[in-house]
């Protein structure tokens, strides 16, 4: 233990190292040799076993504090321990007695670890059991998030969105007759977190399949939301082709989904390739439609699955990720419905909801073509040098009011993304 | 044989279901290439203590963690060890696959959700490495 040079090292205060909730080991030989936890401030904190030294009865472990993000990258094995500790600012060496209790704790960086105990470059997280449920938690954080509080406009389309997700993909089993209902749970701290049960019923009340409890549904669900929010964008092409050469990701997705039937004993589709890939691009849209909520009011949003013992991470969202997400499933629907321009200004009617005076950009509010109950929400350009101060524009935003505009309209199917306005007063 | 270190200290009762079995063949992973006598070292005898106080894991201190060698497990015990590996390889690359004798102790099935071949090795009192039958020591990584 002497290489650490512990007496070089400046001790920190020992309430940021330990941990004093949600203490799970990932990975147990003899020790608790990869652990995780927060510490008392809510600090999610990632620790290894180094070394024991029967001299001075003392345990030598690494604790590091990870961002929201490093956290779901390294549970959902996008990183590595040692690209953690590498990247980190925050290692410590923690010294623990010889009852695990915390002794010191000394700041430290990557450079003075001595090279025998790094990680190595396989250091992702162990695949252990995990238990799956038909329970989930969406967690917002940073912002207006992070004082407890979130807009009801916005929370109400994330339930939304989800709640639709969630009901689609059971309603989308063919031959189960289930009836999905998606129940919400009371809101819970952290920052600000909306909790829901995914409660499942068979439509034939006599009986039933017996051998649907055996249908790994909840792991199912839980590796679907894994997939869109980690591979959708990578595996993009699959999707705006032919193609039916699955990644390896999407290849455990048909896997599993070729179990949930199996189990049931029900006849799976005739092609379950091509059912899932058009199960996942109608499944993308609704959560593009929880996508359009991160950014304003908070910054990232986790959704979590939520068993009796723990909570697994199963996808993370900022704002980065977002734009990822709905440009894929724009180009994802322009391969499928091709994208159209006007050639000629034509009217119409729109609310616009956001303006920057400045460079004549935002959006706006537009009742799609083929289905009037559904908007989109292209990006607006409005042309001309004229001030747009106290103009028809700006009369939404002051006056609540929808607008009739000339504009060609570029459209991907019947959704429109952009339109080019005439400035006319 | 007599089991005075594992009823010591302690009102538990570690031996109950522990059996002799000297026809299976076990691993514990080492410290280095060549096993020493503080590989075979129960955290009791260390001086380790649980944080908990429940019989199940103040046993499982009194005893040397150590693998029963089936086919069927024998990549689960693998994949853990390169797990430890990956994440500190200052805890060794070598285990040793022994058997025990008449006279070593006797050993408790101890499973894991993710460790199923798992045993406690409760050593008698007058243990020492000459009471095991070594068969090799494995180099995994």
């Amino acid at each position: 233990m002497r290489e650490f040079n512990l007496h070089t090292k400046q001790i920190l205060k020992n309430d940021q190292v330990e941990i004093v909730s949600n203490y799970s080991v990932l990975h147990f030989d003899d020790f608790p040799i990869l652990y995780i936890g927060t510490n008392k401030y809510g600090n999610k904190i990632i620790g290894s076993h180094l070394e024991e030294d029967d001299d001075t009865k003392t345990i030598l472990t690494l604790h590091t504090i990870l961002t929201n993000k490093e956290f779901h990258q390294f549970m959902n094995g996008k990183i590595s321990y040692l690209e953690i500790l590498k990247q980190s600012s925050s290692l410590s060496l923690v010294q623990k007695d010889f009852k695990f209790k915390i002794q010191k704790a000394f700041d430290i960086n990557f450079n003075s670890l001595p090279v025998e105990y790094l990680p190595t470059t396989e250091s992702y997280c162990p695949a252990t059991v995990k238990a799956h449920s038909l329970t989930f938690s969406i967690s917002l954080k940073g912002k207006l998030a992070d004082l407890n509080k979130a807009i009801a406009d916005e929370v109400s389309k994330i339930q939304n969105g989800f709640t639709e997700f969630l009901e689609d993909r059971i309603k989308s089993l063919k031959g189960f007759n289930l009836v999905p209902k998606a129940l919400l749970q009371p809101y819970a701290e952290g920052s600000f977190k909306i909790n829901f049960e995914l409660d499942i019923s068979q439509k034939d009340k006599k009986g039933g399949n017996l051998f649907l409890p055996q249908a790994p549904i909840d792991k199912y669900i839980a590796n679907y939301i894994s997939y869109i929010s980690e591979n959708f964008t990578e595996d993009k092409n699959i999707f705006t082709s032919e193609n039916n050469e699955f990644s390896e990701k999407l290849k455990e997705l048909e896997t599993i989904l070729n179990e949930v039937y199996e189990k049931a004993l029900i006849n799976k589709p005739e092609n379950l390739k091509d059912f899932i890939k058009a199960d996942i691009i109608k499944s993308a849209g609704k959560f593009e439609k929880i996508t359009e909520q991160i950014g304003e009011h908070f910054e990232s949003l986790s959704i979590l699955n939520v068993s009796q013992t723990d909570e697994t991470p199963l996808a993370f969202m900022d704002i980065k990720f977002c734009k990822d997400f709905q440009s894929s499933v724009e180009d994802i629907e322009i391969s499928k419905k091709g994208m159209t321009i006007d050639d000629e200004f034509k009217e119409c009617k729109i609310y616009i909801y956001h303006l920057n005076t400045d460079t004549r950009t935002g959006n706006a509010f537009i009742r799609n073509i083929d289905n009037d109950e559904e908007m989109s929400k292209p990006k607006i350009k409005i042309n001309g040098d004229d001030g747009l101060e106290q103009t028809k524009y700006t009369e939404s935003l002051y006056l609540n009011k929808w607008i009739t505009v000339k504009a060609k309209a570029e459209k991907v199917g019947e959704k429109y993304k952009h339109l080019d306005i005439e400035y006319d007063n | 044989m007599t089991f005075e270190n594992i009823h010591s200290d302690t009102d538990c009762d570690c031996l109950s279901k522990a059996v002799i079995d000297t026809s299976n063949e076990y691993v514990r992973k080492l410290r280095k290439d060549k096993v020493e006598d503080k590989d075979f070292l129960t955290h009791w005898e260390r001086e380790i203590r649980p944080e908990t106080d429940d019989c199940e894991t103040i046993c499982s201190f009194k005893g040397v963690s150590i693998n029963q060698l089936k086919p069927e497990f024998e990549n689960q015990i693998l994949e853990k060890y390169k797990t430890t590996f990956t994440i500190n390889p200052k805890k060794g690359a070598h285990y040793l696959k022994f058997r025990l004798n008449e006279d070593t102790g006797k050993v408790k099935y101890s499973p894991e959700e993710d460790d199923k071949s798992h045993y406690n090795l409760f050593k008698a009192d007058d243990f020492n490495l000459d009471k095991i039958v070594i068969v090799e020591t494995v180099k995994f990584a």
